[in-house]
């Protein structure tokens, strides 16, 4: 389904997206995963967690609940001492739950209990040096890849909550652990998140704190991939709907960016309109009733992430952002010249027009078709936006 | 928790966890396919890695706690899942849960007494609580030891919660954050919530959160799930029911249709519906309606008291109009402005209470979406000495009975009239049917008749006297239906219904008829005196309209207004009218600016206006002029603002002062000032002023298409070098309707704009609409200018031209390298 992260029979493999990520981490280079909200990156993630290459061992952990640079490595520390690394851990490398334990007992201040690890003074934190050392005692013999899901997440929890100075000593020593070039045997990391951590860095000026690590993106599927997985989608949910190649076609058609959600959205309500009409041979027709259903209220939660992410965005960079997107959406393109213009009004005088084309870019609304040239990404995201942008933000 | 069946149970309409598992199972007919949707994704799942959770939402009595006890029980039945998934229901208040750590207790509490598995879960409740307490930490600690539990027995959760929405609104971001990481990371944990809240209210702040649930919508009821649902019921409440039931779907399957109307598709309601249906349509009192709306108050309550304190206000006003209302008449009602409205308006539709009524313009109109729900409404909230005290009943049967029910109610309506019957009731119904909007005046004379006789006979005076007439008004109406249907013999039998009850305004609605359907004018004058006689006052003043515009006898169209004035409580129109004969008719404008003085002096302030006109252009007294429009200002009419701007303007040369005056127009959102300011711009050619000057183009072009606005949105947006939008606008401006008659006025400016876009070297596209709009003859100098600056793609054309143009031609082209200049 389209919600939650999926695992195993039900992940649609993106092998060169795969491939790609293996390229890098086999140069040892730590890796900035940048792809839009909903186009399967966590999905990637886990399937290359639970399918690791020989030489490689993942720890996979979301650390959006972390507000402080401590919660964040309390967070992985926890993570390591989870079941799910455990297993990932005994699969491995023989040396198991009793091994872990006592590496991380041998830290100062850290006790081992049932509900997990526990600090026996809380005035002490754990620290990215704790991390480096107990990497280091681990003495696998893989190498440990920690991916850091909802990475930027914590930088703006960190800049809200102690400024920017907190959020420069936070990630001079995240990157301090990527420079170490001996701990670098041992670990590599996966910073990736739903907020662009490129365009956050530049917000925030921090840019140069992140260049050492290499940037990665998310792209869409092309055809045949687009095709195959329909028939995925088909097989997967165990359907008896039968979706001739024409109709698939002109399903990618309505599509037209090609991430697995979006056509994962429209199938879904293919298949409930071919219920209803208690015909599983889908035509062009049909395509059109489930695409416009998809804008039906009782689906547009499908949507929510579009509104969620402006909402994120600071009032005038919203205001800016949406004064854009209406723009766009009478046309089908426009150019920069037409942005600098709107961005140029007084009322955002202080907005840093140049981040919020970039979030846009990065979320996955617009992108460029020929040098300064833009258009929405996809015709479901510009007839919503036409639709209900207006009434859901 | 489903229990065991007693004796004669029906499902429970509230609780519905409460039902017995047997009953709840065989009375579950409707929200199959989400059912079957579901427990796809729940049975064929192992869980091994973490799974998809769902939320259903729905309006209360949607069938959102029956599906998700129907799934608990599946889960709990199951040979294949229920060894190692273990169901979990929390029922709709868990007033125990107030953050993440607590709802961990919850559940560790419910395995410690599950009945097979309560040993794996031994002390599993007192560790937790154990936990010292620390912001976040706690929660993930508790999670901890439940996972770990449920490792160690190779056991997993599957939680229901109804009112999620409501759960999670206690706990704090941290808490929720979380528990997003845990849901998205661990395998062993399972939601499938229920929400009556639309999820959409939750979006904006806690939205992460909720984004990775599937959300499920039970929607209104199809016409098939209606019919499955009553057939369900029938078959539990017993043989004469199905009969009833079966008998209503095969004769009357419009009926059903009229049950979900009523219902908005809500389950809950129809199964409160269901005893009625099931008295079958031969009844002659509504009996159980008294019951049944009583019954439903615990949901409909709960609706009211789940609404803020803003929007019950707002819900009193729509539900006591009962037919859609649009959003200004709710303001006046309710003395919230409409800002606020709309946007409680858009709240209360997510929360399905509200449904909207597109119309054709912004002003869509609003009414409540169940429609029992607002006869229970009515019923609950309608004043005791409200004269339509009964409205709930009426209402209930204009929605309940179909065209072919009435009938049948009306002929049965005298056979029902016994002896035996209970008094008060008979007048009862009787009030409510001749409420009914949905019978027709024929039916309501005939049951009138029949109450009238039959109380009579029982020597009732109390009742005879308490029997509702129909009103003369109510004949007179019918008369403005039918005029309004073009039945204007039928209109104009029941206008003389009327008169014969003593309703003289009739004679105003025959004169009226005959005046401007008719058009027999002598009939019109005679009716419109009738009603004169009888002192309907408004009748003068459509008889001086008579005498004036179809009879031109302006001497008795005088006297006629004259009279009015006298008479008629609107003086104010009178002296306009009057005001009107006397400029545009007799053209004494003394006589007419004293009339539209007196018109003022009445009340009617638009006169100022006119007044401003004549000043302007009959006395050319441009102060006095300008002290009317100022007035017209004062009381309101502001476009005199955008009238106060040309004087400045065009006598005053003032430019200062009338673009004030514009700007205020301007504030006052009278939109033409827009463009009247682009245009002074321009023509003043203040190149400061230049971009200012099509951003009010621009302005005048949003709120109005017209030639005039585009024409200048064209010459501004030239003037800034912005050819995309005056290539556009000028596109705009020939595919206006009915263009060419607007060229025929408009040849001066339309030839300018032509030579602006040539001042701008834009010659293909002037190429372009001389051949695509046949302009070549009406333009010919500019042909030839055109053909001259374009000689490198037409070397022979500028050598067609005719002696006698070259003048004019070269002075067009002079004209346009001084527009060039110019407008650079």
């Amino acid at each position: 389904m389209s919600g939650q992260v999926v695992f195993g029979e039900k992940y649609f493999k993106r092998e060169k997206e795969q491939q790609k990520v293996w390229r890098y981490l086999d140069r040892g280079a730590h890796i900035i995963l940048l792809a839009p909200r909903r186009s399967g990156k966590t999905s990637m993630l886990r399937h290359l967690e639970q399918n690791p290459k020989e030489d490689y061992i993942f720890l996979y952990t979301m650390v959006q609940s972390c507000t402080t640079e401590q919660a964040f490595y309390k967070q992985i520390f926890d993570q390591l001492y989870d079941t799910d690394f455990i297993k990932n851990l005994e699969r491995a490398n023989k040396k198991g739950k009793e091994w872990l334990g006592s590496v991380l007992k041998s830290i100062e201040n850290i006790n081992i209990a049932g509900s997990g690890i526990k600090l026996a003074d809380k005035t002490r934190h754990i620290t990215h040096q704790d991390l480096a050392m107990v990497i280091r005692k681990l003495q696998l013999e893989k190498k440990l890849v920690i991916v850091v899901d909802e990475y930027p997440d914590v930088i703006e929890s960190i800049y809200e909550n102690d400024g920017i100075s907190a959020v420069k000593n936070f990630m001079k020593n995240t990157r301090t652990l990527c420079q170490d070039t001996s701990l670098n045997q041992m670990v590599q990391f996966i910073f990736t998140g739903s907020i662009g951590l490129d365009s956050l860095a530049n917000r925030l000026e921090v840019s140069n704190l992140i260049n050492d690590q290499h940037k990665l993106s998310l792209s869409t599927l092309n055809e045949t991939d687009g095709l195959a997985f329909i028939h995925f989608l088909t097989k997967k949910n165990d359907s008896s709907l039968k979706i001739t190649h024409d109709v698939a076609l002109y399903m990618l058609k309505k599509v037209q960016w090609l991430m697995p959600y979006y056509i994962e959205i429209l199938w879904e309500r293919l298949e409930d309109h071919c219920f209803d009409i208690e015909n599983t041979t889908p035509e062009n027709s049909d395509v059109d009733t489930a695409y416009n259903t998809l804008f039906n209220q009782a689906y547009r939660s499908n949507f929510n992430h579009w509104v969620e992410r402006l909402n994120r965005l600071k009032k005038s960079e919203k205001a800016l952002a949406k004064e854009f997107l209406n723009l766009l959406s009478t046309s089908k393109q426009i150019s920069y010249n037409d942005y600098f213009n709107i961005s140029q009004q007084e009322k955002y005088q202080d907005t840093q027009h140049g981040y919020v084309i970039d979030c846009l870019e990065h979320d996955g609304y617009i992108f460029e078709t020929e040098p300064k040239t833009y258009r929405f990404t996809s015709p479901i995201l510009k007839d919503w936006w036409n639709r209900y942008a207006d009434r859901a933000l | 928790m489903p229990t065991v069946p007693y004796k004669n149970e029906i499902p429970k309409k509230y609780n519905p966890q409460n039902t017995s598992t047997a009953v709840l199972k065989s009375t579950f007919a409707i929200r199959l396919k989400e059912f079957k949707r579901l427990w796809k994704a729940i049975s064929q799942s192992d869980m091994a890695s973490p799974e998809q959770h769902y939320i259903i939402q729905g309006v209360r009595g949607a069938g959102k706690t029956t599906l998700l006890t129907r799934l608990y029980i599946e889960v709990e039945e199951s040979d294949s899942l229920s060894p190692w998934l273990i169901p979990i229901q929390l029922k709709e208040e868990e007033y125990g849960i107030s953050s993440l750590f607590s709802f961990w207790l919850r559940i560790a509490e419910d395995l410690e007494e599950h009945p097979l598995y309560k040993t794996n879960f031994k002390d599993l409740t007192e560790t937790i609580e154990d936990i010292e307490p620390e912001e976040g930490e706690d929660a993930k600690a508790a999670f901890n030891l439940l996972n770990n539990a449920l490792n160690e027995h190779q056991q997993k959760i599957i939680i229901f919660i109804d009112n999620i929405a409501e759960l999670f609104d206690h706990f704090s971001d941290m808490d929720l954050a979380i528990l997003r990481e845990i849901l998205s990371q661990k395998a062993n944990i399972r939601i499938i919530g229920g929400s009556a809240i639309s999820l959409e209210n939750f979006y904006d702040h806690k939205q992460p959160f909720y984004q990775f649930f599937n959300v499920i919508t039970l929607g209104k009821l199809t016409q098939k799930e209606a019919l499955d649902l009553l057939l369900a019921l029938a078959e539990v409440a017993g043989e004469d029911a199905v009969k009833q039931i079966t008998l209503a779907i095969e004769e009357q399957p419009e009926k059903i249709e009229s049950i979900r109307r009523l219902t908005g598709g809500v389950p809950r309601t129809m199964a409160l519906l269901f005893d009625i249906l099931a008295e079958g349509p031969h009844g002659t009192t509504f009996g159980y309606l008294d019951d049944t709306l009583d019954m439903a108050s615990p949901i409909y309550k709960h609706r009211m008291d789940d609404l803020s304190k803003q929007q019950k206000p707002i819900v009193h006003a729509i539900a006591k109009h009962w037919d859609a209302i649009s959003v200004k008449e709710i303001a006046q009602k309710t003395r919230i402005n409409s800002k606020t409205i709309s946007a409680q308006l858009t709240q209360l539709q997510k929360q399905w209470i509200i449904e909207k009524v597109p119309t054709d313009n912004k002003n869509h109109l609003y009414r409540i979406q169940e429609r029992f729900f607002n006869i229970w409404y009515l019923m609950r909230y309608g004043r005791r000495r409200d004269k339509n005290k009964l409205l709930w009943l009426t209402r209930f049967i204009e929605m309940w009975c179909t065209k072919e029910d009435l009938t049948e109610r009306v002929m049965q309506f005298s056979s029902g009239l016994s002896k035996d019957a209970y008094l008060p009731g008979t007048l009862a119904y009787t009030s409510a049917l001749l409420g009914c909007k949905t019978l027709s005046i024929n039916e309501k004379e005939q049951i009138y008749q029949h109450a009238h006789t039959f109380f009579e006979q029982q020597n009732e005076p109390n009742f005879l006297n308490s029997l509702p007439e129909i009103e003369g008004k109510e004949y007179a109406l019918h008369a403005i239906d039918c005029m309004d249907n073009e039945k204007f013999e039928e209109a104009i039998k029941y206008a003389e219904k009327a008169i014969s009850k003593n309703i003289f305004e009739a004679y105003y609605i025959i004169a009226y008829l005959y005046h401007y359907e008719l058009i027999d004018i002598k009939l019109a004058e005679k009716n419109y005196l009738k009603a004169t006689k009888n002192n309907i006052d408004i009748a003068y003043f459509q008889l001086a309209s008579l005498y004036k515009i179809d009879l031109k006898n302006f001497t008795k169209a005088e006297q006629t207004y004259l009279e009015a004035i006298e008479h008629d409580d609107d003086k104010a129109h009178s002296y306009m009218g009057l005001a009107d004969l006397y400029e545009v008719n007799f053209k004494n404008y003394s006589r007419a600016v004293q009339m539209y003085i007196k018109a003022t002096e009445h009340g009617d302030h638009s006169a100022y206006l006119h007044l401003g006109h004549l000043y302007r252009d009959k006395f050319e007294d441009f102060s006095k002029a300008e002290q009317a429009y100022l007035k017209a200002i004062k009381y309101g009419y502001h476009r005199a603002y955008l009238y106060l701007g040309y004087l400045y303007l065009y006598n005053d040369y003032n430019f200062a002062k009338a673009e004030h005056a514009y700007l205020q127009a301007i504030e006052r959102n009278i939109y033409d000032a827009y463009s009247a300011i682009a245009s002074m711009h321009f023509s003043l050619e203040l190149v400061d002023k230049k971009s200012q000057a099509l951003n009010y183009a621009k302005q005048g072009v949003s709120h109005n298409e017209g030639f005039d606005s585009l024409y200048i949105l064209v010459c501004t947006a030239l003037w800034n070098n912005e050819l995309d939008i005056a290539a556009s606008s000028m596109e705009k401006i020939f595919s206006l309707d009915s263009w060419s008659k607007i060229l025929e006025e408009n040849t001066k400016e339309t030839f300018l704009l032509l030579i602006l876009f040539l001042a701008k070297k834009q010659t293909h596209l002037v190429d372009k609409w001389f051949k695509e709009f046949d302009l070549i003859e009406q333009f010919k100098p500019l042909h030839y200018a055109l053909m001259f600056l374009m000689k490198e793609e037409y070397p022979n054309e500028y050598l067609r031209m005719g002696s006698e143009l070259e003048e004019t031609v070269a002075e067009v082209l002079a004209e346009i390298e001084k527009l060039a200049i110019t407008y650079q």
